[in-house]
C-alpha cells in the first residue's frame, strides 16, 4: 500500500515538474520560494531569489567561477551541508569539469538567471526522488537517483589519463565508478550496450598498454617480416635477407653463390616470416604482448585480463527504484548462486529422495530444516512491523552464504527459492541439527549488526512429497 | 651412291661448288653471317657494361596486362613483375572475358596490393580490345604490355626501361625465350630458335635500325606513342602493327637483349605448327597487306630503314620459304636423282648453319639454360629449315590466297568478321 501512494505521489511531482520544464517564465521563479546557493568564487549579482549562503550553512546548489577547484574529496565534503547528495552544480567561466550540470562562459546575469532556473527544475525533480532508507544503498541510489534526475545516461570515453582508459565523464566522480554501474545492471536496474574492451596489465590492472608482437626466444620488438625465399636449384631456402644482393640488386642465394634471376624459374618465394634483428630468431608466429605503460610489465596477449565496458542507462524498473528510494534485495536464488552445497531443483530433489531412502533403508538419522528470511518490509508479520528486528538484506545474505560455508559438510545440502532455504543434513539427528541451527543463528548474531528477521522450522519428520509440497509453495 | 656423291662434291672446284649449293651461299648464308659476326664483335665490345646503368630520369611505369582465362598464369606473372629491381608503379590487369576465376584471382591480388587495377569486359573482345581498354587506365609514361603466361628475370623492366633514355625511342623489345626448354624436342628446339631469332636476330636487327616487332608477350611502349597511333588494331598480327604503326609515326623501336623474359613454348610438333601457322599467316596480312606503303618511295613518310625492314622480313621470312622449294625443284631437274645427294648434303650445311648461329648467339645474347642444350644443336638445323619453313610456306599461300587469319579464333567471330568488312585490308 505504502508504495502505491508513493508511486502516485511521484506521478503527481512528474506533472509538476514537466510544467516548470516548459514554461516557467521569469515572474514564476521570482515568486517561487528563495534557493539556498553555495557560492564558490566571486559572484557580483545574484538573481533576487537566490539566497546566498557560505560554507557551512545548507545549500540546495553550487554556483562556481573559473577559480573553483572541485575535487573528489571536496564534492563529498559538500555533501555534509548539502540539501541532498545530488546537489546540482553550475559553472560560469572558462575550464568547466565535464560532469557539472550546466556551464556558462560567464557570470552575467542572463547567464545566472538561466542556471537558477535550471536549478529550481533539478532541485524539484530530486526532492521527487526516493529518500534511502538503507545506509548500505546509499552510492547505489545516488547514482540512479542522479541518473533519473538529469535524465541521463552514463557514457564511457576514453580517458587516457586514468589507468582504467575510460571514464563515464558524464557522471560525477564519485557516482563514476564501473563496479556501482554494473551491481546496478545485476540487479536489473540498469540496462546496457556493449561499447569497448580494455585489457589489463596482469600486475598493476592498468589499462595504458602498448601492442606489439614480440619474438618468442628473446621478447625484442624488433621484428620484421621478409618472404621466405627457396632456391631450386640448390634447395637452399630461408628468408630474404639471408640472400645478399648483388651489385644490380639481384639476389645471391648464400649457399651456392648464384644469382638468382628469374622468379618461378629459379626460385620462388613459398610464404612470409618474421625475423627478429635482435636474436635472428625465424617465426612464423610472434607472440602478441601488452606492455604496461605504467609498471612495464610483459602481459601475454591471452592470458590479459579484459574488462567489458558498456554504456547504460535506467531501465524501467531503475526509473521506479529512484522513485521509491530502496534498492531490491537480491533474491536468494542469485546470493546462493555459485554457493557448492546449493542444488538447483531437479538435483535437490533427486539428491533428496536418495537421501531419504537410504536413511530409511539402513535407519539412520536424516535432518531437513527449513529457513525463511523476511525479505522487506511487506514480508515482515504485521506486529513484528515496529519490533527490533530488521528485513533480511543483501548485505546479510551475503554473510549468510560466508558464514554456511563454514558451518556446512560436505554431505549436506540446500535448497534456496523465494525467501526460504531448505537445508538436508544427511547422517544428522535432532539434537545435532539443534547445535547447527544454534551456531547458525550465534553467528548471524556476531557478524550482523541490527537483528535480522527470520524463523527455523524443522522438516524432519516430513515424508518426500511433504517436502516438496513445502518448497513448491514459495516456487 | 650417296659416298659417290660426296666424293664427287668434294672434287668440285670452289665456284662450281658455289653454283651447285646457290641458294644457300647467296640468300642465306650473307645476311645472317656477316650481321651476326657484327653483332658478336659488337656484344664483346660493349660486353663491360653488364649491369643496367640506370635510367637518366626514372619515368613512371604502367604495366598492362590483357588476358583471357588467365587464373592459374596469373598470380606467378605478377609475382614475377613485383620482383623486379626496378619495380612498376602500377599493374594494369584487363581480363578479356574469362570464363574462369580470373576476375576472383585478379581481385584477390589486388586486396593483397599487388594489382593496381582490374579492369573486366563481360564479354570476350580480342586482346587488342582488352588492351585498349587497360590502357586508359595506364598513368605510366612507359607502358609495359605483359603476357599472363609469361614472367621475366629480375632486371628485365631495369634493361627494357633503359633504352627509353633516347627521347626517339617510341617501343622497346624485350628478350624472350622458353621456360619450358627440358619438356620435349620440340620445345628444346624453339628454346634454340628463339634464341637465335630473337636473341641473335632482333641484335642484328636493331642494330641496322630495321626492327620491326615488338612481342605482345614483353615489350615496352612510350604512352605517348601508344595514344598517337591510337593504341592496338585487330589481331592476330596486332604486335606487328603496332610496331609498323609506331614507326611510321617516325619513333625508334629497340630490342633490349639483356631484358629477359621466358615464356610456355608448344609442346608439341602439332600445337607448334599450329601456332606457327597463325603467327605467319599474320606475316603476310601486315607485312603485306597492310604495310606495302613501306616499300612504296612515292608516299610521304617513306624512310629507306622501314622500306629495307620490311623487305627484309618478306624475303627472309616469305621469300626463303619458297625459293627453298624452287631450288629443290632446281636441283631435281638439273641433277636429277644426283639432286637428293646434294639436298642432304644443303641439310648438313644447315646443321652447320645452326650450329654457328648458336655458337653467335651465346656470345650475343648469354643463356646458360640455353647453351645447355647444345646437343641438340645438331638437329636444330633441320628442323629449322624443313619443318619451320614448310609451315611458313603453307600459311603464306594459305593466308595470300584464303585471307585464313580472318577465320583465327585469337579474335572472336564478330569482331574478325567486322574487321574483314571494315576494308582496312586491302
Amino acid at each position: 500500500m505504502k508504495s502505491v501512494d508513493k508511486k502516485r505521489q511521484a506521478k503527481l511531482s512528474e506533472d509538476r515538474l514537466q510544467w516548470l520544464d516548459k514554461g516557467q517564465s521569469f515572474m514564476q521563479l521570482a515568486q517561487a520560494a528563495p534557493l539556498n546557493i553555495l557560492a564558490m568564487g566571486t559572484f557580483d549579482q545574484l538573481p533576487v531569489n537566490v539566497h546566498c549562503v557560505t560554507k557551512g550553512q545548507k545549500f540546495s546548489a553550487v554556483f562556481c567561477d573559473e577559480t573553483t577547484s572541485l575535487g573528489f574529496e571536496e564534492l563529498v565534503r559538500l555533501r555534509g551541508d548539502a540539501a541532498h547528495d545530488l546537489f546540482p552544480i553550475y559553472w560560469f567561466g572558462e575550464g568547466a569539469p565535464s560532469y557539472v550540470d550546466a556551464s556558462y562562459p560567464d557570470s552575467r546575469p542572463q547567464s545566472l538567471h538561466e542556471a537558477t532556473r535550471d536549478a529550481y527544475a533539478k532541485i524539484a525533480r530530486i526532492e521527487n526522488l526516493g529518500h534511502k532508507q538503507v545506509e548500505e544503498d546509499r552510492e547505489l541510489l545516488n547514482l540512479l537517483g542522479y541518473l533519473a534526475s538529469r535524465k541521463c545516461e552514463a557514457v564511457p570515453r576514453w580517458a587516457p589519463n586514468n589507468k582504467r582508459l575510460v571514464e563515464y565523464t558524464g557522471l560525477r566522480p564519485e557516482f563514476s565508478s564501473r563496479s556501482l554501474l554494473m551491481q546496478l545492471y545485476r540487479k536489473g536496474l540498469l540496462e546496457r550496450d556493449f561499447w569497448r574492451k580494455t585489457h589489463q596489465c596482469s600486475k598493476c590492472n592498468s589499462s595504458r598498454l602498448n601492442v606489439a608482437e614480440h619474438c618468442p626466444d628473446c621478447k625484442s620488438t624488433d621484428l620484421v617480416e621478409m618472404d621466405i625465399v627457396h632456391h631450386f636449384s640448390c634447395g637452399h631456402q630461408g628468408p630474404q635477407d639471408a640472400f645478399q644482393l648483388s651489385a644490380g640488386g639481384r639476389m645471391i642465394c648464400p649457399s651456392c653463390e648464384q644469382n638468382l634471376d628469374h622468379f618461378g624459374v629459379d626460385y620462388d618465394k613459398p610464404g612470409r616470416v618474421q625475423v627478429c634483428r635482435n636474436c635472428r630468431a625465424v617465426t612464423e608466429n610472434p607472440i602478441t604482448i601488452f606492455e604496461c605503460l605504467d609498471c612495464a610489465t610483459l602481459t601475454l596477449s591471452d592470458e590479459a585480463i579484459q574488462r567489458d565496458w558498456y554504456r547504460f542507462r535506467l531501465s524501467a524498473v531503475g526509473q521506479e527504484t529512484a522513485m521509491l528510494g530502496q534498492i531490491p534485495v537480491t533474491s536468494l536464488e542469485n546470493a546462493f548462486g555459485g554457493f557448492e552445497p546449493s542444488k538447483d531443483y531437479a538435483t535437490f530433489t533427486a539428491l533428496l529422495d536418495n537421501g531419504l531412502n537410504t536413511a530409511q533403508r539402513y535407519d539412520r538419522p536424516f535432518s531437513v530444516a527449513v529457513m525463511r528470511l523476511a525479505s522487506d518490509e511487506n514480508d515482515r508479520e504485521e506486529n513484528d512491523r515496529d519490533g527490533p528486528n530488521v528485513a533480511f538484506g543483501t548485505a546479510m545474505r551475503k554473510t549468510l552464504v560466508k558464514l554456511l560455508r563454514e558451518i556446512l559438510r560436505d554431505s549436506d545440502f540446500l535448497y534456496a527459492a523465494g525467501n526460504q532455504i531448505v537445508f538436508v543434513f544427511p547422517e544428522t539427528d535432532a539434537e545435532e541439527l539443534q547445535s547447527i541451527v544454534d551456531r547458525i543463528e550465534a553467528r548471524l548474531l556476531t557478524d550482523v549488526t541490527e537483528r535480522p528477521d527470520y524463523s527455523f522450522e524443522d522438516w524432519s519428520g516430513r515424508s518426500f512429497r511433504d517436502i516438496l509440497q513445502g518448497v513448491r509453495v514459495v516456487r | 651412291m650417296f659416298v659417290d656423291g660426296i666424293n664427287y662434291l668434294l672434287s668440285l672446284s670452289f665456284p662450281a661448288f658455289v653454283v651447285m649449293f646457290w641458294h644457300f651461299f647467296l640468300l642465306e648464308l650473307p645476311r645472317f653471317i656477316l650481321a651476326g659476326v657484327a653483332v658478336c664483335i659488337a656484344t664483346v665490345i660493349k660486353r663491360k657494361q653488364d649491369a643496367p646503368r640506370p635510367p637518366i630520369r626514372k619515368p613512371r611505369i604502367s604495366v598492362l596486362l590483357p588476358g583471357h582465362n588467365e587464373a592459374e598464369n596469373l598470380p606467378r606473372a605478377i609475382m614475377s613483375m613485383r620482383e623486379q629491381t626496378l619495380p612498376p608503379d602500377q599493374i594494369v590487369v584487363v581480363d578479356d572475358g574469362s570464363t574462369d576465376e580470373s576476375v576472383a584471382v585478379a581481385k584477390a591480388l589486388m586486396d593483397d596490393g599487388l594489382i593496381d587495377v582490374v579492369r573486366t569486359s563481360h564479354v570476350r573482345g580480342g586482346k587488342s580490345a582488352a588492351a585498349n581498354l587497360g590502357l586508359a587506365a595506364c598513368t605510366g609514361d612507359i607502358v609495359i604490355i605483359a603476357d599472363a603466361d609469361t614472367t621475366y628475370d629480375c632486371t628485365a623492366f631495369e634493361y627494357l626501361i633503359a633504352e627509353f633514355d633516347d627521347p626517339k625511342t617510341g617501343a622497346v623489345a624485350g628478350n624472350l625465350g622458353a621456360r619450358n626448354a627440358d619438356v620435349s624436342l620440340a620445345t628444346c628446339w624453339q628454346a634454340i630458335q628463339y634464341q637465335i631469332s630473337i636473341g641473335l636476330g632482333r641484335q642484328v636487327s636493331d642494330m641496322l635500325g630495321v626492327l620491326f616487332i615488338v612481342s605482345g608477350a614483353f615489350g615496352a611502349f612510350r604512352r605517348q606513342a601508344l595514344e598517337q597511333v591510337g593504341g592496338w588494331s585487330v589481331g592476330p598480327g596486332e604486335d606487328a602493327e603496332l610496331t609498323n604503326k609506331i614507326r611510321r609515326a617516325g619513333w625508334r623501336i629497340r630490342f633490349a637483349h639483356n631484358a629477359w623474359s621466358l615464356t610456355d613454348v608448344p609442346e608439341t610438333f602439332s600445337q607448334l605448327a599450329r601456332q606457327r601457322l597463325r603467327w605467319d599467316r599474320s606475316l603476310i596480312r601486315m607485312r603485306w597487306r597492310r604495310y606495302r606503303v613501306f616499300l612504296d618511295p612515292t608516299d610521304a613518310q617513306f624512310r629507306l630503314s622501314n622500306a629495307l625492314g620490311t623487305i627484309d622480313i618478306l624475303f627472309f621470312q616469305a621469300f626463303l620459304s619458297l625459293s627453298f622449294v624452287l631450288y629443290l625443284i632446281w636441283l631435281v631437274e638439273v641433277y636429277g636423282s644426283f639432286g637428293w645427294v646434294i639436298a642432304v648434303v644443303n641439310l648438313l650445311a644447315y646443321s652447320v648453319f645452326g650450329i654457328f648461329g648458336f655458337v653467335m648467339a651465346q656470345i650475343a645474347c648469354p643463356r646458360p639454360t640455353i647453351r645447355r642444350l647444345w646437343p641438340y644443336v645438331i638437329g636444330y638445323g633441320v628442323f629449322n629449315s624443313l619443318f619451320l619453313r614448310f609451315v611458313r610456306l603453307v600459311a603464306c599461300f594459305d593466308e595470300l590466297i584464303f585471307r585464313r587469319s580472318f577465320d583465327d579464333n585469337y579474335v572472336p567471330r564478330r569482331v574478325r568478321h567486322a574487321a574483314r568488312k571494315s576494308g582496312q585490308d586491302r
